[in-house]
């Protein structure tokens, strides 16, 4: 029975109105620190989750005060390449409105934490100044897409990594809502620019994450995510990708229904309008055949092996009027990151710094002044 | 009179009684002695005779107040003089210049007393001027109505200095020194009526005296007598919890208190606390003096922030000079002993007062608790020559055990209680200002009350410094708070506070007001309280088209009337 039910995440999401929910009132509610509870679910679609910190409920009750809430803002980073200017950027915001720590994510973004309430509009207008934003960031749609980002690996590391750009673009959901509570301030938006063909009202059952991965190297995880993109490359030339789905490593501690499952190879595609058109459709198909009344079992592997791979590769075929080809042979064969200086493939220089846990730490003296001493010479920054 | 036989008397009854109930006779025999002091109307009568009144006088009223206790008072006395035909001016004495005073014929002081014993802030300056200069004012007649509290040590200083100085100055007093505890309503009224009644039998004209109104307002007065009676109880500290969270600047202590007899007080009503001072403090001064035994005398003795009078006479008699205006005995001595030959530990002790009580708004509501009372006392913290130094009353509060016992008696203050039912209220509480405001919540609360309640609150951090922010919460989900406004000042790059709030809430706010809403100020009153004031002046101009001028009577008339209402600090 309650198996057919829908989750109440997916009331929230059908009734949001765009992911507008009651967001902009939680903002002026000034009496906690949180935002009301259907605007938690809706402020993920946003980039952002609220935390509590635990430890300290029992003493601020006792002082009468209200739990200690605090929100986390993941930007959107495809493929995680950013330019020395939003580095810096990024670390002003964090001074300003967070706890001045960085964090630097396995999904190659950036992380701040201990954000409040009233913080956030400031955040992401501080973030939007430096043209990072935050959108999609977490929530169920399609998060951070990732790429391998050492340059060494290949001479179409950029071609490659371009696509990163496209598909994270394409997987945008089309609300206008993060603009017109974070940034506009309550300037309503026309409604008919945000029809959703993709997301629709429902969205994704779940988070949905894709990876692109340039052999020999999988410093990507690439079998770990909803979708993997292996670039096959011959002779310098990018020749397409094969593409694997159902990726998931994992599970909920008790619950025998779940499992961790590496993604399927399904086949090879080469053109690019091609390859964005199926995984576009991959996730139709999650959109229409995923798990809504059980969170647990709701990402891509499990409808995947609800359907079985083949049916589930006919129905995409269908959908996208693409056929696969036969998938190429690739070797991975390593996985590690290159510490220290490395040169890239056109023989200029770069160098992979090691940074525990992620966390960055505000050092005034330290990671700034190298920026901005450097800045005008050094090109980018990308996190592993 | 036989005196010495009456003091061995006296001695030999109080021998047993706790300094607290020494205290208590004190005010009590003070009450007696302000009531002793009203000339009855035939006296008042030949006095005036004697002295000739013109039938053309224009008495002038001159307030000194820090609540607006005296203000009150000079307004109503304004308004009886000019119900029965006779002009007056009303002027503050922070805004009066002294050399006036040779123009007037007669002249009305109503002055109150804080501190230690010092006149209101703002009419320091005319007591100064009044010691330097020389007037002539010796045609110039004159009256004074002190208002004060007999649970402080000296009771109505400030008037009584007043009438010193006129006196020095050759000025004519007309009646006894009128001194006033705290339920100074009907004494002050039925001495008005006498004033007026005396004033208009000394009108040429004769004219019709407006018999009605004198005498209904005469009857409505007599109805009670006053009581001077001032209770002292005892209570237990229950619990006590800093409400600011890690990181914050303050400490502003929760005090939850138990009393052991039913206290009878409304929201609204302060508690007026005797601190005493620390023993090992206490220890090392007397070691000081020269008699570290001793040091239980001093117990109950200010030896800290000294200033003025006591001061002056302290440094005259250890022959030393500083500059400090406030100053620790602990910190003088110490500086000066190897000046001193020896101190006598007795003319020390005969030189310093005893500790004044101070006043911390009721947090509770007895509707809510019986038997037990909150308080919501912020640490005051402060440098002084670098060293850091604490709150004479605050500290001895916040460093209460549990189970501690002290004493404290119930500051009445029927100006700052809840309107009828049927009334709305804005309350504006900054800080620890937010205090009378839980009682009245808890009250209203409690007994299901309709009207609505807009309360703004302010402090530092949101994070940090939101005090009761749970009980709050409640209180706007069970929609007893209609609204509620905050300020967080240091929460964002510039300064936000409760009167940017009105501000911005003005059109709205004048609604409340325009429908009778009354509007209630509590908390610091340098700065936030003038603040405040200026915003409603400004909201008063632009809502009711009026200049400044206009706008500032309009919220007097407010005051006045009571629809706004002050307790600051
Ligand atoms: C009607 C009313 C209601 C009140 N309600 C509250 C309330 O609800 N909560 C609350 O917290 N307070 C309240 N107060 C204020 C309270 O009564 C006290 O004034 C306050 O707690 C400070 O008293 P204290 O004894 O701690 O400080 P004190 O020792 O009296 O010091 C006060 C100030 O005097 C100066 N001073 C003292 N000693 C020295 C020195 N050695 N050198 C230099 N300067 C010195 C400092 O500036 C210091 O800040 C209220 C006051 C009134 C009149
Ligand atoms: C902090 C403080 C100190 C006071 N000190 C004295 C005092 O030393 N002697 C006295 O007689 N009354 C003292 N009072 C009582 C006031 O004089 C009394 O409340 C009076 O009604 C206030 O009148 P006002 O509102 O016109 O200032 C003090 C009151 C406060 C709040």
């Amino acid at each position: 029975m309650s198996k057919d039910k829908l989750s109440h995440v997916e009331t929230i999401k059908t009734q949001s109105d765009g992911l507008r929910g009651t967001l902009s009132q939680s903002l002026v509610d000034n009496h906690t620190g949180n935002v009301r509870p259907d605007d938690e679910a809706l402020i993920k679609f946003h980039g952002m989750y609220v935390q509590d910190d635990r430890d300290r409920r029992q003493e601020r009750a006792e002082k009468k005060l209200d739990k200690l809430y605090s929100f986390m803002i993941r930007l959107r980073i495809p493929g995680g390449v950013i330019s020395a200017k939003q580095w810096q950027a990024i670390h002003e915001v964090s001074e300003l409105y967070g706890t001045g720590v960085l964090k630097i994510t396995t999904r190659q973004t950036i992380q701040l934490h201990g954000l409040l309430k009233h913080q956030l509009s400031d955040t992401i207008q501080g973030f939007l100044t430096a043209k990072l934003d935050a959108i999609a960031a977490c929530g169920d749609v399609n998060r951070n897409v990732i790429c391998s980002s050492h340059p060494q690996v290949s001479p179409v590391f950029e071609q490659i990594h371009n696509y990163a750009d496209k598909i994270s673009e394409m997987l945008l959901p089309k609300t206008q809502s993060y603009y017109e509570i974070w940034i506009d301030n309550q300037k309503i938006y026309d409604r008919s620019v945000e029809s959703d063909p993709l997301y629709q009202d429902r969205y994704l059952p779940r988070k949905f994450k894709i990876a692109i991965a340039i052999p020999p190297t999988n410093d990507v995880d690439v079998f770990a995510n909803d979708i993997g993109l292996i670039a096959i490359v011959e002779n310098d030339q990018l020749i397409g990708f094969n593409l694997a789905i159902g990726g998931g490593l994992s599970t909920t501690h008790g619950n025998k229904d779940t499992y961790s499952r590496l993604a399927t190879v399904i086949g090879f595609c080469s053109s690019e309008s091609d390859i964005l058109k199926l995984i576009y459709h991959v996730l139709t198909i999650q959109r229409d055949y995923g798990n809504r009344s059980d969170r647990k079992l709701a990402r891509l592997k499990y409808t995947l092996d609800k359907m079985g791979v083949e049916n589930f590769v006919k129905e995409l075929e269908k959908r996208a009027a693409v056929e696969l080809k036969a998938a190429k042979s690739y070797t991975f064969t390593e996985r590690n990151d290159r510490y220290g200086w490395q040169q890239a493939h056109d023989n200029k220089w770069y160098y992979t710094l090691f940074v525990e846990n992620g966390v960055v730490r505000y050092a005034p003296e330290q990671v700034h002044l190298v920026i901005s001493n450097y800045s005008s010479t050094l090109s980018r920054i990308s996190f592993l | 009179m036989q005196f010495d036989p009456k003091i061995a008397d006296l001695k030999k009854q109080i021998e047993n009684y706790s300094r607290e109930e020494l205290l208590w006779f004190n005010g009590y025999l003070s009450g007696l002695l302000a009531q002793n002091q009203i000339k009855t109307s035939s006296e008042l009568e030949v006095l005036l005779k004697k002295n000739n009144l013109k039938p053309s006088l224009k008495p002038v009223i001159l307030y000194a107040s820090e609540t607006g206790n005296s203000k009150k008072l000079a307004f109503e006395l304004s308004k009886l003089l000019k119900q029965n035909e006779i002009q007056t001016k009303v002027f503050d004495l922070a805004t009066y210049k002294i050399k006036d005073l040779e123009k007037e014929s007669y002249v009305v002081f109503i002055c109150s007393t804080q501190g230690e014993g010092e006149a209101p802030l703002s009419a320091q300056g005319f007591f100064t001027d009044l010691e330097k200069e020389t007037l002539d004012i010796k045609d110039l007649k004159y009256s004074i109505v002190g208002l004060g509290d007999t649970s402080y040590p000296l009771f109505c200083k400030a008037a009584q200095d007043l009438d010193d100085l006129m006196k020095k100055q050759s000025a004519k007093s007309q009646t006894a020194l009128l001194k006033l505890d705290v339920d100074y309503k009907q004494q002050a009224n039925e001495w008005f009526l006498e004033l007026v009644a005396l004033f208009l039998e000394q009108s040429q004209d004769e004219k019709q005296i407006d018999d009605k109104s004198l005498v209904s307002l005469k009857e409505n007065d007599k109805q009670s007598k006053p009581d001077h009676v001032k209770t002292f109880y005892k209570g237990k500290l229950l619990h006590k919890v800093i409400l600011n969270d890690r990181g914050s600047n303050k400490k502003t202590y929760h005090i939850e208190l138990a009393t052991f007899e039913d206290i009878e007080y409304h929201p609204g009503d302060a508690l007026g606390v005797y601190a005493k001072n620390n023993h090992s403090l206490l220890q090392s001064l007397a070691d000081s003096l020269g008699d570290k035994k001793r040091y239980l005398e001093l117990e109950s003795l200010n030896v800290k922030g000294l200033s003025g009078r006591v001061l002056t006479n302290i440094l005259e008699y250890l022959q030393i000079k500083t500059n400090q205006t406030r100053i620790d005995l602990i910190d003088l001595l110490q500086l000066y002993t190897p000046l001193v030959r020896s101190i006598d530990f007795d003319k020390i002790i005969s030189l310093l007062n005893p500790i004044s009580p101070r006043l911390y708004s009721i947090a509770s509501s007895l509707h809510n608790q019986e038997n037990q009372i909150d308080l919501t006392v912020g640490l005051v913290e402060f440098e002084n020559q670098g060293i850091p130094k604490k709150g004479m009353c605050s500290c001895y509060l916040s460093e209460l055990e549990i189970g501690q016992e002290f004493m404290f008696y119930i500051h009445k203050n029927q100006d700052f209680y809840l309107p009828d039912d049927s009334k709305d209220i804005i309350m504006i509480g900054p800080g620890t200002g937010i205090a009378p405001f839980r009682g009245f919540l808890q009250e209203r609360d409690q007994r299901g009350v309709k009207a609505r309640n807009w309360l703004f609150f302010g402090e530092q951090h949101f994070v940090s410094d939101f005090y009761y922010q749970t009980e709050i919460q409640q209180w706007l989900e069970t929609q007893v708070l209609t609204r509620l406004d905050t300020a967080f000042s240091r929460d964002q790059k510039h300064k936000i506070y409760v009167q940017d709030r009105l501000k911005e809430n003005a059109k709205e706010l004048w609604k409340w007001i325009q429908s009778g809403a009354v509007i209630y100020l509590c908390g610091q009153k340098s700065g936030m309280s003038e603040d405040v004031e200026s915003t409603l002046v400004q909201i008063i101009m632009d809502n009711q088209g009026v200049n400044q001028l206009e706008a500032k009577e309009y919220l007097e008339q407010m005051f006045l009337n009571g629809q706004y209402k002050k307790d600051v600090y």
